[in-house]
Order: C-alpha cells, then structure tokens, then sequence
C-alpha cells in the first residue's frame, strides 16, 4: 500500500531534492564527532512574520521543485477532520511525559530538531531543524544548538506570545528528566547537563558519548514548552485549557476522551500558508463500524485503524477513491517467560518454545494476511524501523523458528531435542494472553493457532484470556509463568525497545532476565555515536536474544491510515499520529 | 402518620440504600485486580513506580479507611475530584449527565408517545390486525438487542445513501444538529422501551376494561372514548407510570451502549472508564447519584400514586 501510494511516492522525490538543496547543511546522525554544520538557510525563514520553522516551510516549496512541475493549487479555508486521537485516554495533555501523548499535541510545539520522516533511512538518523536554526558537536560528548531568533510561543496561556529563548529550552529538556512516575522517558538524557551562554545558544553536555541522542532529541515528545509551564500547569499538563507551544497549529480545544482542535498558527507559516485552517479530532467510540459510517459519509477526512481486520481492509477498500496507507508501530506481540519459574529458566525450553511458535500461521491464518500484520525478529526489532540493526525481512525467513516446509518440520524436531535434553516431561498450566476484547480482535484464534502447535512438543495450555489493562496488572505483578501479549516500545530507536524489554532494570523486564554480555553489550551501544557501527552492536545483541529468548516475538501489527479521495498531501508519521508537512495538506470537499 | 413522617422514614431509607449501594461498590472496586496506580502508569508500572503513585493518590490505604474517609467527605459535601483527570466529580458527572438525560428523555418520551397509544388500541380491540401487527413489533422490540438496533440505524443510512448523524454538539449550542444525532441515538433505546410500555398498557388495560365499573359505564351510555380515558385509562396508568419512572431512572445509568455506538459523551460510557480505570471517587460519585435518583424518582412515583387513585393512602 505504502508503495504504491501517490503521495508517499511524490514525497520520496520531494526529500531528495530537499536534501539536495540543503547539502551540507542537512546533518545525519552518523557523523559522530564531526562538526554539524547550521542548516534551514536564512532565505526559507520568514522574517517579516518575527517567528518561522525553516523545515516546514522548505517542504511547502520542494513538490514542485522536486518532480519538476507546476506547484499543486491548494484550497485554503478548510478544516480536517480526523478520528486519529488514541492518545486522549491518557488523562493529560503532556507531550514530554511520554511519547504517545505527544502524537496529539505534535501540532502544538516544536522540537529542537526533528527526523527527516520523508527519508527515514533506518540506519541513520537524519534530522533537520525545528526550533534550532543550526547545530554543531565540538567533541562527542557535546552538542551546541542555535535557536532561530525571534521565535514566539502562541499567544494563549501561560507564554502569550513572549519570545522563545534558550531558558526555555534548558527548562523542557530538564524537565524530561522529572523523577515521578509518570515521566516515563526520565532515562533518557541521563548525566546530560545544560548551559545557556546566550539567549539563542543552548549547549547540552553528557559525560559520554549518547548513542541514541538524534533519535532522542527529535522525537516528537522532546519539545519545548514555556518556562511558564512549571507555575501554571504543575508537574504534569493535566488542565484541558490550551498550552501555548511554538508549533504550526495553535491548541484551540481539548476535552478529555472527546476532541483535540487545532487552529493555524499564521505565525509559523509563510504567507497563503498553510491551506488548513485547522483540524479537529474526535473519538469515535463505537468500534470500526462507526468509523467507516463516518467515513464513507465524509464526515471524518483521516482515520487511524488501528488493530484491523482483513475483513475491515476490504470494508475500505470497498469505499470509492480512499488512499490507504499501511504504517509501522512500534507494538510487538510476544511470548514473555517468567525466567524464575521452571521450566521457563531453561533456555532450552524458551529456545523450544520460540522454534515451535507458527508465525507463518499466526500471520496467513491468525491475521489471514501480512496487510495486517508480520513476523517479528529477536528482540521485537524491525528491519523497517531499525535497518541493518536486525535481521531483514529475506533473512528473517531463513532463521529457525521463522521457517517454512520441510525446514518447519526440522525446527520442531530440534525443539523437541531441546526439550528431551531439558528433562522435559510434559506440562499442563494455562496459556496466559491478551484477548481479543480489547485492540486485538484476532488474538482469540492466535491464542488457539499457538497453543495447539504447542500440544505437538508436550505443553497442553488451557486459555486464559485477559483484558489489555488486567495484562499490564499482571505483568508488574510477576503473576504469569507464560503470557502471550502485545507491548509497546517507549520510542522509535532500537535502544527503547531492548532496554526496557531486557535490561535487569528494564520496566517491562517482567520475566526478570539476567544476562551479563547484554548488559555489556548495551552499554557499547548507547555509548556508540556511528549509527552502522552502533547497528552492528545491537545486531549482535539481536543474536544474543535470539538464543536466550527471553521473550519470543510472535508478529508485528500494522495500523492503517484511510484518507478521503479529497485530502490531498497528507502523510501521516509511522510512529504515533504526527502528520508530516501540515503547510502542504488541504482538502477540497466543495 | 402525615405526609412529612412518611417522607422522613423514606429518606432514612434512602439513607439506608446509599451506604449499602456505595459500600457494596466501594468493596466490590477494591477486589478487582489492580488499581489506578496501574491503569495510569500503564506499560510502564514497575512495582516501585505503582508503589510511589499509590501512595501519592492514596490508594495505599485500607479499603475501609478509604471508605471512611471518603464518606466523611461526603457528609461535608464534598465529593471529592477524579483521581485521574482531577477534574470536580460534581462538574464532571454534570457535563456528562446533561447528554445522558437527553437521551433518557427523549427515548422516555419515544416509548410513552408511541407505547401507551399502542397497547391501549391493542388491548380495546384484541384479535384485530392491528393488535395482530403490534403484538410481534413490541416482542421484536423486547427482543432485538439495542447494540444491534443501533448498529443498524448507524450503517444501514450510510451504506445506502452515505449519511451518518452529525457529531454530538450540546442541545443549547446547536439544537438542529444535536437532535439529529439525538433522535436515532434514543430512537434504540425508545424501540425497546416503547415496547415493553405497550405490553404492559396492553395487558392492564385488558384488565381494567373487564371490571365491573367499565361495564358500567358503557352501560350508563358514556361514550367508548370517556370510558376509554377518563375510566380505564386513568386506572390502568399506575403500573404504566411506575414502569416508565423506574425505566427513566434506570436509563440515566443504563445507556452505554448507545452512547458507544453513536459516541455520545455521557454518563453510562464516563461510569464505564472510570470503573476500567478504578477511578475509585467517580465510581462513588456515580453511585451516590444513581441512589439519589432511584431515591427521589420512588418518592416521586409514590406521591403521583395517589393523586391517580386517591385510594391508595400513604399508610
């Protein structure tokens, strides 16, 4: 789907150009040491507004430029409207808490540096500028940001439009670091101290190299609020009263589980910019009938589906002129041992289990097509997202436990080996796992797809289903010798899947492993600046898992994003719900 | 006994019920596994961080001093805040009471309009086509489950003619786009409600119209419709009226699955998140006023009672 899309294929020309016309000015994150030079060219910057974003507004330029014809007439006066709001359940409007919330404040604030997302090369991590005009690393260990001047905060509460400067800065990237348990990436700049030299400089410095700092620094949660926010708002922004960010679109309105509105922020975009005047998401909650009713009656523009069906992806395609477009998640499927528990502490048997699993089933049969969803790889990693930092797919299809015909048949002989030599004398107990209640309708026949493949080596699982929400309960509570369930990884970069699935400490090591090589293995890879030599590192620790199994990743679920034969530009970010370019998105629905 | 000592002994009562109905809640919260703790924290709830949070919201404590603490506050009437949005539970339950009393009102109004008129032309005239025609719609209207009805209202316009109701918008703000998004939602709930009114309006009325002071009065010459209205309907009308108050009642907590389906923001769905949640002070703010409407609409009934058959005393 993603391949053949119209616009997906015009904005893979389009960041050719922009990286053409950028040069050296475009940083990617495998430069390591070397001095990054200052991009976002003062001639993209609208000075005459007193505030601009050169990234969005050199996209608003590049379709024409990049395909060599006339500039695609946009409609302006127009507002979209979107169902796409998972994140409004969180009961706050934080963006720096965690990084789901931020897929419905993204429109509101403005980063550092975001990723190129038009060109998510996964063994890179090329960013280009947001609030930072420019950007240099005069060792390893230190990054000097510029911040564009004269950027103002909307003018709403708390900043009413006051200038952005560096304090600023200093504030949201601290404020990460919050120690409460809420703030769940507080990890993520460990050691890392800031200094504001000037009112436009901000210099952050770590005691060690950060392996993952461009992925960290430009993601949508890393963004910069208001100095103001720690009077007005408190730890957490839990109030439904707008924030004023430095983004695109200014807050207009939010009602906890019902809507999200936007407005434009004329300030930000060039002049005739953008065609949207705003967007408006609401939750929809009768399920993907509803949605699809809404849908084909045009009353939404934009719909996430989000744990679909191949009876729903044909329900789409059913709908005249809808643009489907399919989009990584970072949520993985997977068996969790509970290592403490016989006989899950052997690894042979974790290793027989996985081999057993029928991922090739659980994806033609269980999810009945790889639109849906795909087999995942050690760790939960994905070639999509992490490039040569894992198996790719070809690969994958080779490894035992991911195999086919007769090579199927010697995966299962070889578990059985492995449980023999284990003492394995068969086991009955219950086959804990995340139901179809909830996000997942298929999960119910995955569930009996796994565990009757299961009864071949000697398991006889009795099903116990469980809610997502009860899942999480036990889990944190180590109730579970076995559980089959989906999670999420904290972040997009391989680090934020590994360190929290796997890490002694990790929160979502509920199985307890230990392993000392990935503990050194980990540490040499966060503290690895060259994304191919970082990837080779976490490809070794991808091998790693894939003999300890302490987890074994079952298969990937895609989510979909339906759009309106009317709306034109959209493209929407493969990690939460960030549309990419809103100054060139517009609808004509006369 | 005069009518205040008869008020006064049913509020005690009432009393009564709500400490019984908020501590069976309260009790019955607490054995369910997991906390708020857990559902805030989510993917992420490490022991040590459910431990810090619990202890910041004070769920840490025992069910039973929670309980206390929490019934002290109400006596001073103070219902306390959401632990999860920290929203006023009094300001919360009334943004989302105001939809769902619409809704209620509307399906009420649906099912007494059509249902009473139905089961009265059906029981005066039994064995008719038209008693023939209403007797299996008010069985299909009891047995067709309402998440299916509105699931078909939603689909059944959009698959034929590409419409779907307007999104919810409060009645004062937009009265034209919130009915029409109002009507079909209540049009669910008053299908199966208009039904059972019309079985009981039937029924009764089949048995009033058999006494002997019906046939006296036909007798007398009164015309069919002063004996229909005046005698039979107004005698029959009591356990029409206490049906549609107990339903009215039952409905300003019974209507998630129509708000789901049409996504309307009321309070059966915002009970359902808050339950899911164990948002344990919303929870028992939603059962206060449950009790304070099953309370009020009894006391309501039983003095309508009276003044419909004058025999009927309070003693």
């Amino acid at each position: 789907m993603t391949e053949s899309n119209f616009w997906s294929r015009t904005a893979g020309r389009r960041i050719s150009r922009r990286a053409a016309l950028r040069g050296a000015a475009t940083v990617g994150v495998g430069l390591g040491g070397a001095a990054l030079i200052g991009c976002g060219g003062s001639d993209e910057v609208d000075t005459s507004s007193g505030a601009a974003a050169p990234a969005v507004a050199t996209a608003a330029a590049a379709p024409s430029a990049a395909t060599g014809t006339a500039p695609e007439q946009g409609k302006a006066g127009q507002t979209m409207v979107s169902n796409v709001v998972p994140g409004l359940t969180y009961g706050h409007l934080d963006p720096t808490a965690a990084i789901w919330t931020s897929s419905f404040t993204w429109p509101t604030h403005s980063m550092l540096v975001r990723r190129n997302t038009s060109n998510p090369d996964p063994d890179t991590w090329e960013v280009e500028p947001d609030l930072a005009s420019s950007w240099e690393t005069p060792d390893a260990n230190t990054f000097i940001f510029k911040i564009i001047p004269g950027v103002h905060f909307h003018d709403i509460d708390p900043a009413n439009g006051r200038v952005v400067d560096s304090a600023d800065v200093k504030f949201s990237l601290e404020r990460i670091g919050t120690d409460t348990p809420k703030f769940f990436r507080k990890n993520d700049f460990n050691g890392m101290t800031i200094t504001t030299p000037d009112a436009e400089t901000v210099q952050l410095s770590f005691p060690r190299p950060l392996g993952p700092f461009w992925s960290r620094i430009s993601i949508p949660g890393t963004v910069v609020l208001p100095i103001e926010v720690d009077q007005t708002e408190g730890e957490l922004i839990t109030s439904g009263n707008p924030v004023s960010g430095t983004g695109p679109f200014i807050h207009d309105k939010w009602t906890q589980d019902e809507q999200f509105s936007v407005k434009k922020n004329p300030k930000y975009f060039k002049s005739g910019l953008p065609y949207l005047e705003g967007m408006d998401n609401f939750t929809i909650t009768g399920g993907s009938d509803a949605v699809w009713a809404d849908f084909r009656a045009g009353k939404i523009d934009v719909t996430a589906v989000n744990g679909w069906t191949v009876d729903s992806l044909e329900q789409a395609k059913g709908i005249p002129g809808i643009n489907l477009e399919s989009r990584v998640t970072v949520q993985t499927h997977w068996t969790v041992f509970n290592t403490e528990t016989p006989p899950y502490g052997d690894v042979r048997v974790r290793k027989a289990i996985s081999l057993v699993t029928p991922r090739h089933d659980i994806v033609q049969i269980g999810l009945r097509s790889e639109e849906v969803g795909r087999m995942l790889g050690p760790g939960g990693l994905n070639p999509d997202l992490h490039g040569s930092a894992t198996y790719s797919w070809d690969e994958l299809r080779t490894r035992p436990g991911y195999r086919t015909g007769t090579e199927r048949e010697q995966d299962i002989a070889d578990a059985k080996k492995l449980l023999d030599a284990a003492g394995f004398q068969g086991l009955k107990s219950n086959w804990k796992y995340t139901s179809s209640l909830t996000a997942w309708p298929w999960n119910d026949t995955i569930a009996t797809l796994m565990t009757d493949e299961f009864r071949n080596v000697g398991f006889d699982f009795v099903l116990e289903p469980y809610s997502y929400s009860d899942t999480l309960v036990n889990l944190a509570s180590v109730d579970f010798d076995i559980y089959h369930t989906p999670q999420y990884a904290n972040g997009p970069d391989a680090d934020d899947y590994l360190e929290f699935y796997f890490n002694p400490d990790g929160a979502r090591n509920y199985g307890k492993w230990m392993n000392d090589k990935f503990v050194e293995l980990m540490e040499k890879q966060n503290t690895t600046l060259d994304p191919r030599e970082r990837n080779a590192t976490i490809l070794e620790i991808v091998k790693l898992l894939e003999e300890e199994n302490p987890r074994a990743p079952t298969f990937n679920n895609l989510n979909a994003i339906a759009t309106q034969p009317y709306v034109h530009n959209f493209w929407a970010g493969y990690y939460g719900n960030s549309i990419q370019f809103p100054d060139i998105i517009w609808r004509d629905k006369s | 006994m005069v009518a205040w000592d008869y008020i006064a002994k049913r509020l005690l009562f009432a009393f009564a019920t709500f400490l019984i109905a908020s501590s069976a809640a309260f009790f019955i919260m607490s054995i369910i596994p997991g906390d708020i703790a857990y559902r805030m924290l989510g993917d992420f709830a490490t022991p040590k961080a459910v431990a810090e949070l619990r202890q910041e919201l004070g769920v840490d404590q025992p069910v039973a001093i929670r309980y206390v603490e929490w019934l002290g506050n109400l006596l001073r009437g103070d219902l306390g805040g959401s632990a999860y949005s920290q929203e006023p539970i009094v300001a919360l339950l009334s943004r989302k009471l105001d939809v769902t009393l619409e809704l209620a009102f509307l399906a009420t109004m649906m099912g007494v309009v059509f249902g009473v008129p139905a089961g009265m032309l059906s029981a005066i005239r039994p064995g008719s086509w038209l008693d023939a025609f209403l007797r299996p719609a008010s069985i299909l209207g009891l047995a067709a489950p309402s998440f299916w009805v509105g699931l078909l209202l939603l689909l059944l316009p959009s698959t034929l003619w590409n419409y779907a109701p307007p999104r919810f918008e409060p009645l004062l703000g937009s009265p034209l786009r919130n009915l029409q998004l109002m009507v079909p939602a209540s049009a669910v709930i008053g299908f199966a409600f208009m039904a059972s009114i019309s079985r009981v309006s039937r029924t009764t009325m089949l048995e009033v119209v058999r006494e002997d002071y019906i046939r006296t009065a036909f007798a007398k010459g009164l015309s069919e419709r002063t004996v229909v209205f005046r005698h039979a309907l107004r005698n029959a009308l009591i356990p029409i009226l206490t049906l549609v108050s107990l339903q009215f009642a039952a409905l300003l907590g019974g209507t998630v699955i129509v708000e789901q389906i049409f996504s309307l923001p009321g309070l059966g769905q915002q009970a359902i998140a808050a339950i899911n949640t164990r948002d344990y002070p919303v929870v028992q703010g939603f059962v206060v006023f449950m009790v304070l409407v099953y309370v009020t609409v009894n006391l309501v009934l039983d003095v309508a009672t009276t003044v419909l058959d004058p025999r009927i005393r309070f003693a």
